[in-house]
């Protein structure tokens, strides 16, 4: 079976390639210039750009033709595809990849909203490429996948609020809008969507608040599986997965580097943390 | 179909009708809501009104007409609110008023009915406004005695009624510039005019197709910024006074000074109070010299008005009550999260029943108390036991760490939690403060003038220096050490901004890697209050 997915899974070339998984671009500008995501450009590239610069980046979905493409050849072959994406809530490219399935009203297609976005999708697939290793059948690994959708908790915080604010993704968190203390925001993606959990005044309060929501995870006796991710915040990740890492009962499956596309809209200095329980 | 006269079934059915099409259309009311503050709740306000008339009536058998006509007006008086509320439940009430042994209502019985309404609506109100609802009923009144003359049918007296109503709704823009500005008609008038079609539409039986009289195209959404002069009657504090012997005019009297706004209703025994008043707290003092207070509800038009914006409709396990000293601080509790901020008084002293006023004014059941001063904690103690909520007090002994307490406040968690929660962050954080010595002496070891700033921490004396800057800066190098993160500053209203910055900047390079936060604090006693964390 062929796992089609987007860009905004924020997984490595190496691992794309690894399982065979084509991740769809979405397209970032920024002032006059445009990229397709992950393809023309690197996370490192992309902050560096948006660090020099005043303008404020866009991003677009790409069209049900990016993804006809995408589909084709494993369609006219019979092989069975789950194309898993971006929560609708916050692109449009569920959509597109909707669109396109109905172009081929005899193939097996399966469009998957993963309700998640940069490392909360990816691990969802990292998940699904393990079950698809184990022997599952597609019919299997479409049914976990909309489960992981519907049980992945996605926590971060992001540097400033103004890249959310301004990209119109801020969901519920605009209540932190207008906090006259400097906080860190801790944000969660709950159905799709960003809401507000916490203002945090301190970094490493912050790092505690990740450790802790996942050692709590954990100590309910289940064994979690998380992933983490940043934006030109390494240094940070490094200290928190070491701690991450002693906790009993929680796996780590990857670590990412927020691709352009989330970070247009999270902003650099953004660090997330992703989990879910084990089946 | 001619109908001649109103009985006990009829009434309630009518006032439900009206109650039901107000409800209908409560969100359309609510959008376009400017005056006398854009708080958008001017929907709501008059249908929850109007469903505790419905409720009311619904409790009580329909054995004669006064006893459903009285059980309307005290429904809708007891759980009025908001100004047309307010003035929705004088309506009701005065068809309350000459029911007596009655057991219909004919044509001419409404119309006196109607004017009493008129004349007690405006007395409800401080200071009347033409363009809003009193103008509309009353105009509507005065239409439906002239009808009276000629036609006795309540139906054809009813299209009459909404028919002048309609009209009077459409020039209220023409008498309020702010509507007009706003590309609006007024909130209040246009919900009289639904509860009026409402039951027009039950006595045809049919949904008369009556054009959008409000056209949302022409609708100015800066009108909803909430003008800057109105900030200081940021509360919306509504609530009831039950007393032996309540003189409308001495509570009137009373209140007129704290705020705008003001509706006083009711009548001897028992009234509804609604004011826009900076001082909530006060209003509250005040109130309870004429009798028990309660069913109070205060809203931070401010918050309010943000929070329709952003559409959120989280309810939260418990709410915050901080007190503070200072008008920079009671702005960070406000805006950190605190549901009432009581000012802690000059002396930081307030008073066990302040703090009771304060916790029953509360939305939740469930409430915690900040009392930010290790002074205030025994009084708070003692409130927290004397009021059926459940309160818990979290021991914050500075405001630096009522602060740090509130952002660990989460709206999701349940009370215990942030209790918990609470507690967990207030033992990070150490606090400060600069005073002004107001005498010589030598204080645990060091010597003090008269005029020289010293640096408190943890009770013991720091420093002491000419400058209040400098002896901020000294106190906090005295008390960082390389754990903590954050350093915040709270200047006191003595202290320039510039000078606060200064002493930051300085502090900033001795302190290198810790972040430095300057805010006002605008507290009298100290110059500074510091915390590190």
């Amino acid at each position: 079976m062929k796992i089609v997915t987007d860009s905004t899974a924020d997984l490595t070339s190496e691992l794309y390639k690894q399982h065979d998984i084509t991740p769809v671009p979405l397209t970032i500008h920024l002032g006059e210039k445009s990229w397709r995501d992950f393809y023309d450009i690197s996370p490192d590239e992309f902050y560096a750009l948006l660090s020099k610069s005043n303008e404020v980046p866009g991003t677009s979905q790409p069209s049900p033709q990016d993804f006809v493409e995408a589909f084709t050849p494993y369609a006219e072959s019979g092989e069975p595809i789950l194309s898993i994406h971006i929560s609708s809530r916050l692109s449009g490219t569920y959509q597109s990849a909707n669109l396109a399935r109905n172009h081929f009203p005899e193939a097996r297609i399966e469009v998957v909203d993963s309700r998640q976005a940069s490392l909360g999708l990816g691990q969802i697939i990292l998940l699904l490429v393990e079950k698809i290793g184990r022997g599952a059948r597609f019919e299997e690994v479409v049914e976990t996948a909309r489960h992981l959708a519907d049980t992945a908790e996605t926590y971060f915080s992001v540097d400033s609020l103004h890249y959310l604010q301004r990209g119109g993704r801020i969901g519920k968190a605009q209540a932190f809008l207008g906090t006259l203390m400097k906080i860190k925001p801790l944000m969660r993606l709950v159905e799709g969507e960003i809401q507000p959990v916490e203002k945090i005044r301190t970094t490493e309060r912050l790092l505690n608040r990740f450790v802790e929501l996942v050692e709590r995870q954990a100590a309910e006796g289940h064994s979690i599986k998380y992933s983490l991710a940043e934006s030109d915040n390494g240094l940070l990740v490094d200290g928190l997965l070491e701690r991450l890492q002693r906790i009993k009962n929680a796996t780590m499956v990857y670590r990412a580097r927020i691709g352009g596309v989330v970070a247009s809209h999270a902003g650099p200095g953004t660090l997330g943390v992703t989990f879910v329980r084990d089946r | 179909m001619s109908i001649l006269y109103i009985s006990a079934r009829r009434f309630k059915a009518i006032v439900k009708a009206g109650a039901d099409w107000v409800f209908q259309n409560r969100e359309l009311l609510n959008r376009i809501n400017v005056f006398p503050v854009p708080d958008g709740d001017t929907g709501s306000n008059m249908s929850m009104t109007l469903a505790s008339a419905v409720r009311e009536m619904e409790a009580v058998r329909e054995v004669s007409l006064e006893t459903v006509v009285k059980a309307a007006a005290w429904g809708a008086l007891m759980g009025a609110r908001g100004n047309s509320g307010i003035i929705m439940a004088q309506i009701l009430s005065a068809f309350g008023e000459d029911v007596e042994g009655r057991q219909r209502f004919c044509a001419l019985d409404i119309a006196d009915a109607l004017s009493r309404g008129v004349r007690k609506a405006y007395r409800a109100v401080l200071r009347p406004a033409e363009g809003t609802i009193l103008t509309v009923i009353r105009e509507t009144a005065e239409a439906f005695e002239q009808s009276v003359d000629t036609i006795g049918d309540l139906s054809l007296l009813t299209d009459a009624m909404v028919k002048s109503a309609r009209s009077s709704v459409e020039r209220t823009p023409l008498l309020l510039p702010k509507l007009q500005e706003a590309g609006v008609v007024d909130a209040g008038g246009l919900g009289f005019l639904f509860f009026l079609e409402g039951m027009q539409r039950l006595i045809q039986g049919t949904i008369t197709a009556n054009g959008p009289i409000h056209d949302e195209t022409g609708f100015n959404e800066n009108a909803l910024e909430i003008p800057a002069e109105q900030v200081t009657f940021r509360y919306c504090t509504e609530f009831i006074i039950k007393g032996a012997q309540i003189s409308e005019e001495a509570l009137k009297n009373s209140l007129a000074a704290m705020g705008d706004s003001i509706v006083i209703v009711g009548d001897t025994r028992a009234a509804r109070i609604h004011i826009h008043t900076g001082q909530p707290e006060e209003v509250l003092r005040r109130a309870a010299d004429f009798g028990t207070v309660s069913s109070i509800k205060v809203d931070d038009m401010l918050v309010q008005h943000t929070r329709r914006l952003v559409a959120e409709s989280s309810s939260k396990a418990a709410s915050v009550v901080a007190i503070a000293l200072g008008d920079g601080f009671k702005e960070l509790f406000y805006n950190t999260g605190a549901e009432l901020v009581l000012d802690g008084g000059p002396t930081q002293n307030p008073s066990t029943s302040d703090i009771i006023a304060a916790i029953e004014m509360t939305i939740s059941d469930s409430v915690i108390v900040l009392p930010n001063h290790k002074n205030i904690y025994p009084a708070a103690v003692q409130a927290a036991e004397r009021t059926p909520k459940r309160v818990t007090v979290v021991k914050t002994a500075t405001v630096p760490e009522g602060i740090s307490a509130l952002l660990a406040f989460v709206d999701e968690a349940t009370c215990e939690e942030n209790v918990d929660r609470m507690e967990a962050a207030i033992t990070n954080v150490r606090s400060g403060e600069v005073t002004e010595a107001s005498r010589d002496a030598t204080l645990g070891g060091v010597k003090v003038r008269r005029g020289e700033f010293i640096g408190i921490s943890d009770g013991k004396i720091r420093c002491s220096r000419l400058s209040a800057e400098d002896a901020v800066a000294d106190l906090v190098e005295a008390m960082v050490d390389p754990s903590h993160e954050i350093v915040t500053l709270y200047y006191g209203d003595s202290i320039a901004k510039e000078d606060a910055g200064a002493v930051s900047s300085r502090l900033q390079e001795r302190l290198g890697d810790k972040g430095i936060e300057v805010y006002y604090g605008g507290q009298p006693y100290a110059s500074y209050i510091v915390s590190v964390e």
